[in-house]
């Protein structure tokens, strides 16, 4: 079986100046199949357009050797040290989040009940001293783990 | 010991590692991306102190999203999308002070031109450390002299290696305003090349 043949694009013929505004994008590889054969077209037949590129290409060249701004030596340590305090109160948010959502219901029950705001009751209490000791728990093992 | 499994990961898995609460994730996203983000900021910026402020900012949203970040885009799309609005939220608060390095004299560097010409025929002999140190300063002083727009689209298409589309995403702006800048960039990198070639003669 034969392989299938690869068909090129025929160029185009483009003014010098259509190739200047397309060779920025040509450097970069952002031009469309078509775009690329006719610019690669001209430039092999024009000396000026030629030597344009080589310019842009050069410039490229030069910014790509830039190294970038690398971070000071305190710039890791300082977020992860942000981030690992956040992170411990992201982790006791559940608990204190629990412990005000029974308080709420156990309100909420004593008003049907009663029809008067209620008197801090036996379950809120019970949903408090949960929510503490499981606080208690996870501080403890955070810092049984450093 | 760290988990070296992390480094296999790609971005969007380390996303669900991190919302997941394994801090060993963050930790390889800092590696990962550090100075690429600080370097983003600092094109923004000009400042290098303001820099490390929105970038530590930028890690630190990324942690708090972690639970509602879902991978429609890319994970640098998204990461970046973070940093410029914060960047132009910064900006927006007035004049930053820029970097002293920007404000020095330009003084004697025989030695530029060569090291500008050497370093755009690819060809041409390595550096030597000292031509490496001078050259990261010559780059930095004609990437910091372009115009906010034309400074911040070209890093990206040359030390991000980002394709145009998603440059134009980020910055909120269309593929046609990127392509303007990108092309008016080199223009003026150009003219400040040589200016600064003339400063060493």
């Amino acid at each position: 079986m034969s392989e299938p043949s690869i068909t090129r694009s025929a160029p185009k013929e483009i003014t010098c100046e259509q190739c200047r505004d397309l060779l920025s994008e040509y450097v970069d590889h952002e031009l469309s199949d078509q775009e690329k054969v006719d610019v690669e077209h001209h430039v092999a037949t024009c000396i000026k357009c030629a030597s344009e590129s080589t310019r842009l290409v050069g410039i490229k060249n030069i910014v790509q050797n830039w190294e970038g701004v690398k971070g000071s030596s305190k710039f890791r340590e300082a977020v992860l040290e942000q981030y690992i305090s956040e992170s411990r109160m992201m982790a006791s948010k559940p608990f204190t989040d629990a412990a005000a959502a029974a308080r709420a219901e156990s309100q909420r029950q004593q008003e049907q009940e009663t029809g008067k705001p209620p008197a801090a009751s036996t379950a809120f209490w019970i949903a408090v001293v949960v929510a503490l000791i499981a606080t208690v728990a996870l501080v403890a093992f955070l810092f049984a783990g450093e | 010991m760290p988990d070296e499994r992390l480094k296999t990961f790609g971005d969007e898995q380390l996303m669900k590692e991190l919302a997941a609460g394994n801090h060993e994730a963050f930790e390889e996203l800092l590696r990962r991306y550090e100075t690429q983000v600080i370097t983003f900021c600092y094109a923004f910026m000009r400042n290098r102190d303001s820099a490390e402020d929105l970038a530590q900012e930028t890690f630190l949203r990324v942690f708090r999203n972690a639970a509602r970040y879902m991978p429609v885009a890319k994970f640098t799309t998204w990461l970046y999308k973070i940093a410029t609005n914060l960047c132009i939220n910064e900006s927006k608060k007035g004049q930053i002070r820029h970097s002293r390095s920007l404000d020095e004299p330009a003084g004697s560097d025989p030695d530029g031109t060569r090291i500008i010409e050497r370093l755009a025929n690819k060809g041409d002999a390595p550096l030597t450390e000292a031509e490496k140190h001078e050259a990261q300063t010559l780059i930095e002083r004609a990437i910091a002299h372009l115009p906010d727009d034309q400074r911040t689209t070209l890093v990206m298409v040359e030390y991000h290696h980002m394709p145009y589309q998603e440059i134009a995403e980020i910055l909120g702006v269309t593929v046609s305003a990127i392509k303007m800048r990108v092309k008016r960039a080199r223009e003026t990198l150009r003219e400040t090349l040589k200016i600064l070639q003339a400063e060493s003669k």
